[in-house]
């Protein structure tokens, strides 16, 4: 029996039983759209983050961290992810890198200057940590959340309208356009010109322990006073006179004066908006020049040394001249030796990873409608095969092979899975449609012209070879059972 | 030259415990291009032996020969092959598949040889034509009187020019006039076209218009083979 033959009976015997071969792919149909949306929008999404953030971080930057000291993925495997495994020894030369005996490492001087001469390198300049605490517009007493970063980490097509800084410590910013609507302004060229004041805070913690506030001495005369309190003869006069003893003389201590002295800082940073980014989904951003940058940057630790030549602080912004180079200047950089080098790709590859996880995680709930359309396959075709017995007989006593009717059942499956895949991949398509120009009317502003479903090319005929597939591997059992019957039984069939 | 030789041709079914025998070591010789009817009563194990030398099913002992081949000896898959070449079957309840048209039926035998489309088409009108339908081709069994369906599983018996054609009472289902001209169509479809033609029946009519009838009672061929005027070959 001809192939062309043998899928024109498949496609008749599928129109005889119209509302039964619907329902039976009603099942591969739904996992398939499943599969398209999910997909769709786990790519699209990610898409979206990806296009987001290149346009308010600069991808031509590499990150250069010493590999000995601080190191957070380390710390959180000591913490979370040594369940089960032997307990690492602690090397002298890995030492800061553990939970007990963290350190945190400054950059030294020399490979600075080794990273400065790897070539492909522009400039380099240190990673500069600011923790801010609001922006707030002259004349206006409200206060708007904000995230400041130097200059260098801004993208290439961060500045939409104005200009950029006329130095590297000018008291100047640059503003996403989404504080025209904070402030109350009706354009983004009211922003410009306007004078803004930037509050900075120091790390409640890092302040008093950087600089030395709580030292040890300290600490002991607190633990005295509290043991002395605490004693099971407390309440005897003895013991009360000598806690007041002891907390008279750490009033009195040179540690406690200190620590009155310094109260944790509130910084404030006055500039001028020069230039204004295209509003995004990170509407909070303000760029302000490196070096004024680093000013503030020094209040979060409240060390006046750092980001100078004194102390370089704790990693290294690298910023290349071709970004083609990017993958050698950053092999060069590792080559120097005991230096964790990140790019702004390996971010998105993390960044990636996550969505891919998670999209993988959804498809498996399309996956379970394939499972249970598959059961539904086998069973319309056991159906099938009990329905046309006699049929069966007729084409046997005619001179078919147990092959051909083997065949005849086995492509009826594969049908039913492969237009199963095309009329889900359709339906998945036109909800991907319907849910951009939806999220387009609803998100106008932040999405532009992005698409949130976003399915891959590659998703339809992949998805396609798997519904045929399935159909195929559903119908063996009982393509076999039709192809096993016994003629003269089967025509004797009612 | 015989046509079909069956020498000790015996079927036995297993019913729970109990041993039916079909056919009890019959012995049949029919010669190329005869007309041959077997008579007998219903039980006495026709159809079995029709089933057996159509290649539907498999003897428990015996031999059978059909034009110098040996069907005991055959795989299922060169019966099948046999059943599509050399056998054309015409059934009591004529087995026509109801989706189908007319057509369409008599294109199935010619479609499983993997005929092209145009040429089976063509075949299959030219069939209908030779039993008298050729106006009924498009018309679905349902649509169809009983005698023209059994005419329709006649051209479909013939589709891939068979050299034996084995009929199951196939007036069984049909008015007396109805069944005697399906009886004279099948004698002149053997006569112009020199067909083995096998019918087995309880009906002496059909079974006087053949050349040679036997009889089979209780799965044994009665000795008296009948020589009979051959009304119908006439």
């Amino acid at each position: 029996m001809r192939f062309r033959d043998i899928t024109r009976d498949v496609r008749l015997n599928l129109f005889r039983r119209k509302l039964r071969t619907g329902l039976t792919m009603a099942g591969i149909i739904i996992g398939a759209l499943a599969v398209v949306t999910i997909v769709a929008l786990g790519n699209g999404l990610s898409a979206f983050i990806d296009q987001q953030v290149r346009s308010v971080a600069n991808p031509n930057i590499i990150e250069a961290w010493p590999t000995t000291g601080f190191n957070p993925s380390r710390i959180a495997q000591g913490i979370f992810s040594n369940l089960g495994r032997a307990p690492r020894e602690i090397k002298k030369e890995k030492q800061g890198e553990f939970i007990g005996t963290l350190k945190i490492n400054m950059l030294d001087f020399d490979t600075v200057e080794k990273i400065k001469e790897v070539k492909g390198v522009a400039q380099v300049k240190p990673l500069v940590f600011i923790l801010p605490r609001s922006v707030q517009l002259e004349g206006d007493k409200r206060e708007f959340e904000t995230v400041i970063l130097p200059w260098i980490q801004g993208g290439p097509h961060v500045l939409w309208k104005g200009r950029t800084f006329s130095s590297e410590n000018a008291a100047e910013c640059i503003v996403s356009e989404a504080y025209v609507e904070s402030f109350g302004l009706k354009s983004h060229k009211e922003l410009i010109g306007k004078q803004v004041t930037l509050r900075v805070n120091e790390h409640p913690v890092l302040s008093l322990t950087g600089q030395g506030q709580l030292d040890p001495k300290l600490v002991q005369q607190l633990l005295d006073i509290g043991r002395a309190l605490n004693s099971p003869d407390s309440d005897t006069p003895v013991a009360i006179a000598e806690a007041f003893r002891l907390t008279m003389e750490l009033i009195a201590s040179d540690g406690f004066a200190r620590l009155g002295s310094q109260e944790p800082e509130l910084s404030e940073f006055p500039a001028t908006i020069v230039g204004v980014a295209k509003k995004g989904l990170l509407a909070n951003l303000i760029y302000v020049p490196d070096e004024y940058g680093a000013e503030m940057g020094r209040v979060l630790f409240r060390n006046l040394d750092l980001y100078t030549e004194k102390a370089y602080g704790i990693g290294a912004i690298v910023q290349i001249g071709d970004p083609e180079k990017i993958s050698q200047v950053k092999r060069d950089i590792e080559k120097i030796g005991k230096l964790r080098v990140v790019t702004f790709e390996d971010y998105m590859g993390a960044i990636h990873k996550v969505f891919w996880t998670m999209q993988q995680i959804l498809v498996i709930f399309g996956f379970i409608a394939f499972v249970v359309a598959a059961f539904s396959i086998v069973n319309t075709l056991l159906m099938a095969v009990f329905e046309r017995k006699r049929e069966i007989g007729v084409l046997k006593a005619l001179g078919a092979t147990s092959g051909t009717i083997r065949m005849l059942f086995a492509i009826e499956a594969a049908a039913i899975g492969f237009w199963g895949g095309v009329a889900g991949a359709v339906i998945g398509w036109l909800v991907c449609f319907l849910g951009n120009v939806i999220a387009k009317a609803k998100w106008a502003t932040i999405l532009g012209d992005t698409d949130i479903f976003l399915p891959p090319t590659w998703l339809f005929p992949v998805l396609l070879v798997f519904t045929t597939i399935l159909g195929l591997l559903a119908g063996l059992y009982p393509a076999v059972r039709a192809a096993r019957l016994d003629p003269m039984e089967a025509l004797r069939y009612e | 030259m015989a046509s079909i030789e069956t020498r000790d041709l015996t079927r036995v079914f297993r019913v729970g415990k109990t041993e039916v025998r079909a056919l009890d070591g019959v012995n049949l010789d029919i010669e190329k291009g005869d007309f041959a009817a077997v008579v007998g009563p219903s039980g006495s194990g026709k159809s079995t032996l029709l089933a057996l030398l159509g290649g539907l099913d498999t003897a428990s002992s015996g031999t059978i020969i059909v034009n110098n081949r040996r069907l005991d000896q055959l795989s299922s898959h060169e019966l099948a092959a046999y059943r599509l070449s050399s056998v054309g079957f015409i059934f009591q309840d004529f087995f026509l598949l109801g989706h189908l048209t007319a057509l369409e039926n008599v294109e199935v035998p010619l479609k499983l040889a993997g005929v092209d489309k145009r040429s089976r088409r063509a075949r299959a009108s030219e069939l209908l034509e030779t039993v008298g339908l050729s106006g009924r081709s498009h018309h679905k069994p349902r649509e169809m009187s009983g005698g023209e369906r059994q005419r329709t599983a006649m051209a479909r018996a013939l589709a891939n020019r068979p050299t034996l054609v084995l009929a199951d009472e196939p007036t069984g289902n049909l008015d007396s006039v109805t069944g005697k001209e399906i009886t004279e169509t099948l004698s002149r479809l053997n006569r112009e076209r020199g067909i083995t033609l096998l019918v087995v029946t309880h009906n002496l009519a059909v079974a006087k218009m053949a050349r040679h009838s036997y009889r089979l009672v209780d799965g044994r061929l009665t000795a008296d083979a009948e020589q009979n005027s051959g009304e119908a070959a006439k």
